[in-house]
């Protein structure tokens, strides 16, 4: 069965990568994933036989491939330069004109680093894709409850690291929205 | 969802460089053709490929050592049927019988000892009761249990 790859890539690549980035928190490893997805999809296009949702689909390849690249690189160099690294690069949201919103992504996704990668991955799927508890748990294979006790320990954790900055951004607002 | 989780899900993440679009496709179709399907048990060695090889490994050297010994004791089993409870008997029988007489053979039952002449100083004191192969030392505990027997042979030698 021939794959349109160039479709495929077209209508998920963006979130694949998204979640690749937060996952791995490196450009060159998002890469990696994404492009290791798209060459299994085209030597294996079998893959895709039967599959009902697609995005969920590419998105557990993604994951598990994102996964297995942090496991090899953990054992490969661990060490405190990787974690400087990750804190600087690999940042995953689009930068912004303002000074106040652009700190407010920065401070979040030094945040997200410190987040393990699981709680991470959950936050991103409920957060940037939408996903419900279910579709995450078919995504990262674990219980729909896991799922979502997961993304309660991870946005406390983000509440109570980016509570300040965010309601200091959210006055600012205010502020110049009645002025 | 509460005004900062929504707050989060507003803030937009990077799009992918749009120049890795045709690296991506055409190293994977190029890398697609390749690709050898790896065998299924390779998935069960992760996450550490060495160390479950080596116990695998040993398991295997583990397993054919001990059918290998398994082989052995088979070759030394007895071939025949079982000999019946009385044929072991019998056997156990002339066994003993045969062990006995090999034993009277190579060690024939001590004699007593040259007995030193009664009138020799200390004669008394060291003999050999034949019959119990018994040894009376010099102590007086040994004296004491050996006087009826001692008085007895030095009658008999005096006789």
């Amino acid at each position: 069965m021939p794959v349109d790859l160039a479709r495929l890539y077209d209508d998920h690549a963006r979130a694949l990568f998204g979640l690749a980035l937060n996952v791995t928190r490196r450009d060159a490893d998002a890469r990696d994933v994404l492009q290791e997805v798209f060459r299994r999809l085209a030597a294996r296009p079998e893959l895709l036989a039967g599959v009902d949702n697609l995005r969920a689909f590419l998105l557990r390849l993604a994951h598990n491939q994102a996964i297995d690249l942090l496991r090899r690189r953990n054992t490969r160099e661990k060490s405190a330069e990787t974690a400087i690294e990750e804190q600087s690069a690999g940042h995953p949201f689009a930068a912004s004109a303002r000074a106040d919103e652009e700190g407010f992504r920065r401070a979040l996704a030094a945040a997200l680093v410190e987040l393990p990668p699981e709680q991470r991955a959950v936050v991103h799927l409920k957060l940037w894709e939408e996903a419900t508890f279910e579709e995450i748990a078919g995504i990262l294979d674990i219980s729909p409850n896991t799922a979502a006790s997961r993304y309660r320990y991870a946005i406390d954790k983000l509440r109570g690291r980016l509570r300040p900055l965010y309601n200091e951004i959210k006055d600012s607002w205010t502020t110049s929205n009645n002025s | 969802m509460d005004d900062f989780e929504q707050f989060l899900k507003n803030q937009p993440l990077r799009a992918v460089p749009p120049e890795w679009r045709s690296e991506i496709l055409a190293a994977a179709s190029q890398g697609g053709r390749k690709e050898i399907a790896l065998p299924a048990w390779r998935g069960w060695l992760w996450p550490s490929p060495y160390a479950w090889g080596a116990l695998a490994a040993v398991w295997v050297v583990i397993l054919g050592l001990n059918i290998a010994s398994q082989r052995e004791m088979d070759r030394n089993r007895p071939r025949g049927p079982m000999p019946t409870e009385q044929e072991m008997v019998a056997m156990f029988s002339e066994y003993r019988l045969e062990l006995e007489e090999f034993s009277s053979v190579a060690q024939p039952r001590p004699a007593a000892l040259p007995i030193k002449q009664p009138d020799a100083p200390g004669a008394w004191l060291e003999y050999r009761e034949p019959e119990a192969d018994k040894v009376c030392v010099q102590t007086k505990r040994a004296q004491q249990d050996c006087a009826p027997t001692i008085r007895a042979m030095r009658d008999s030698v005096l006789t």
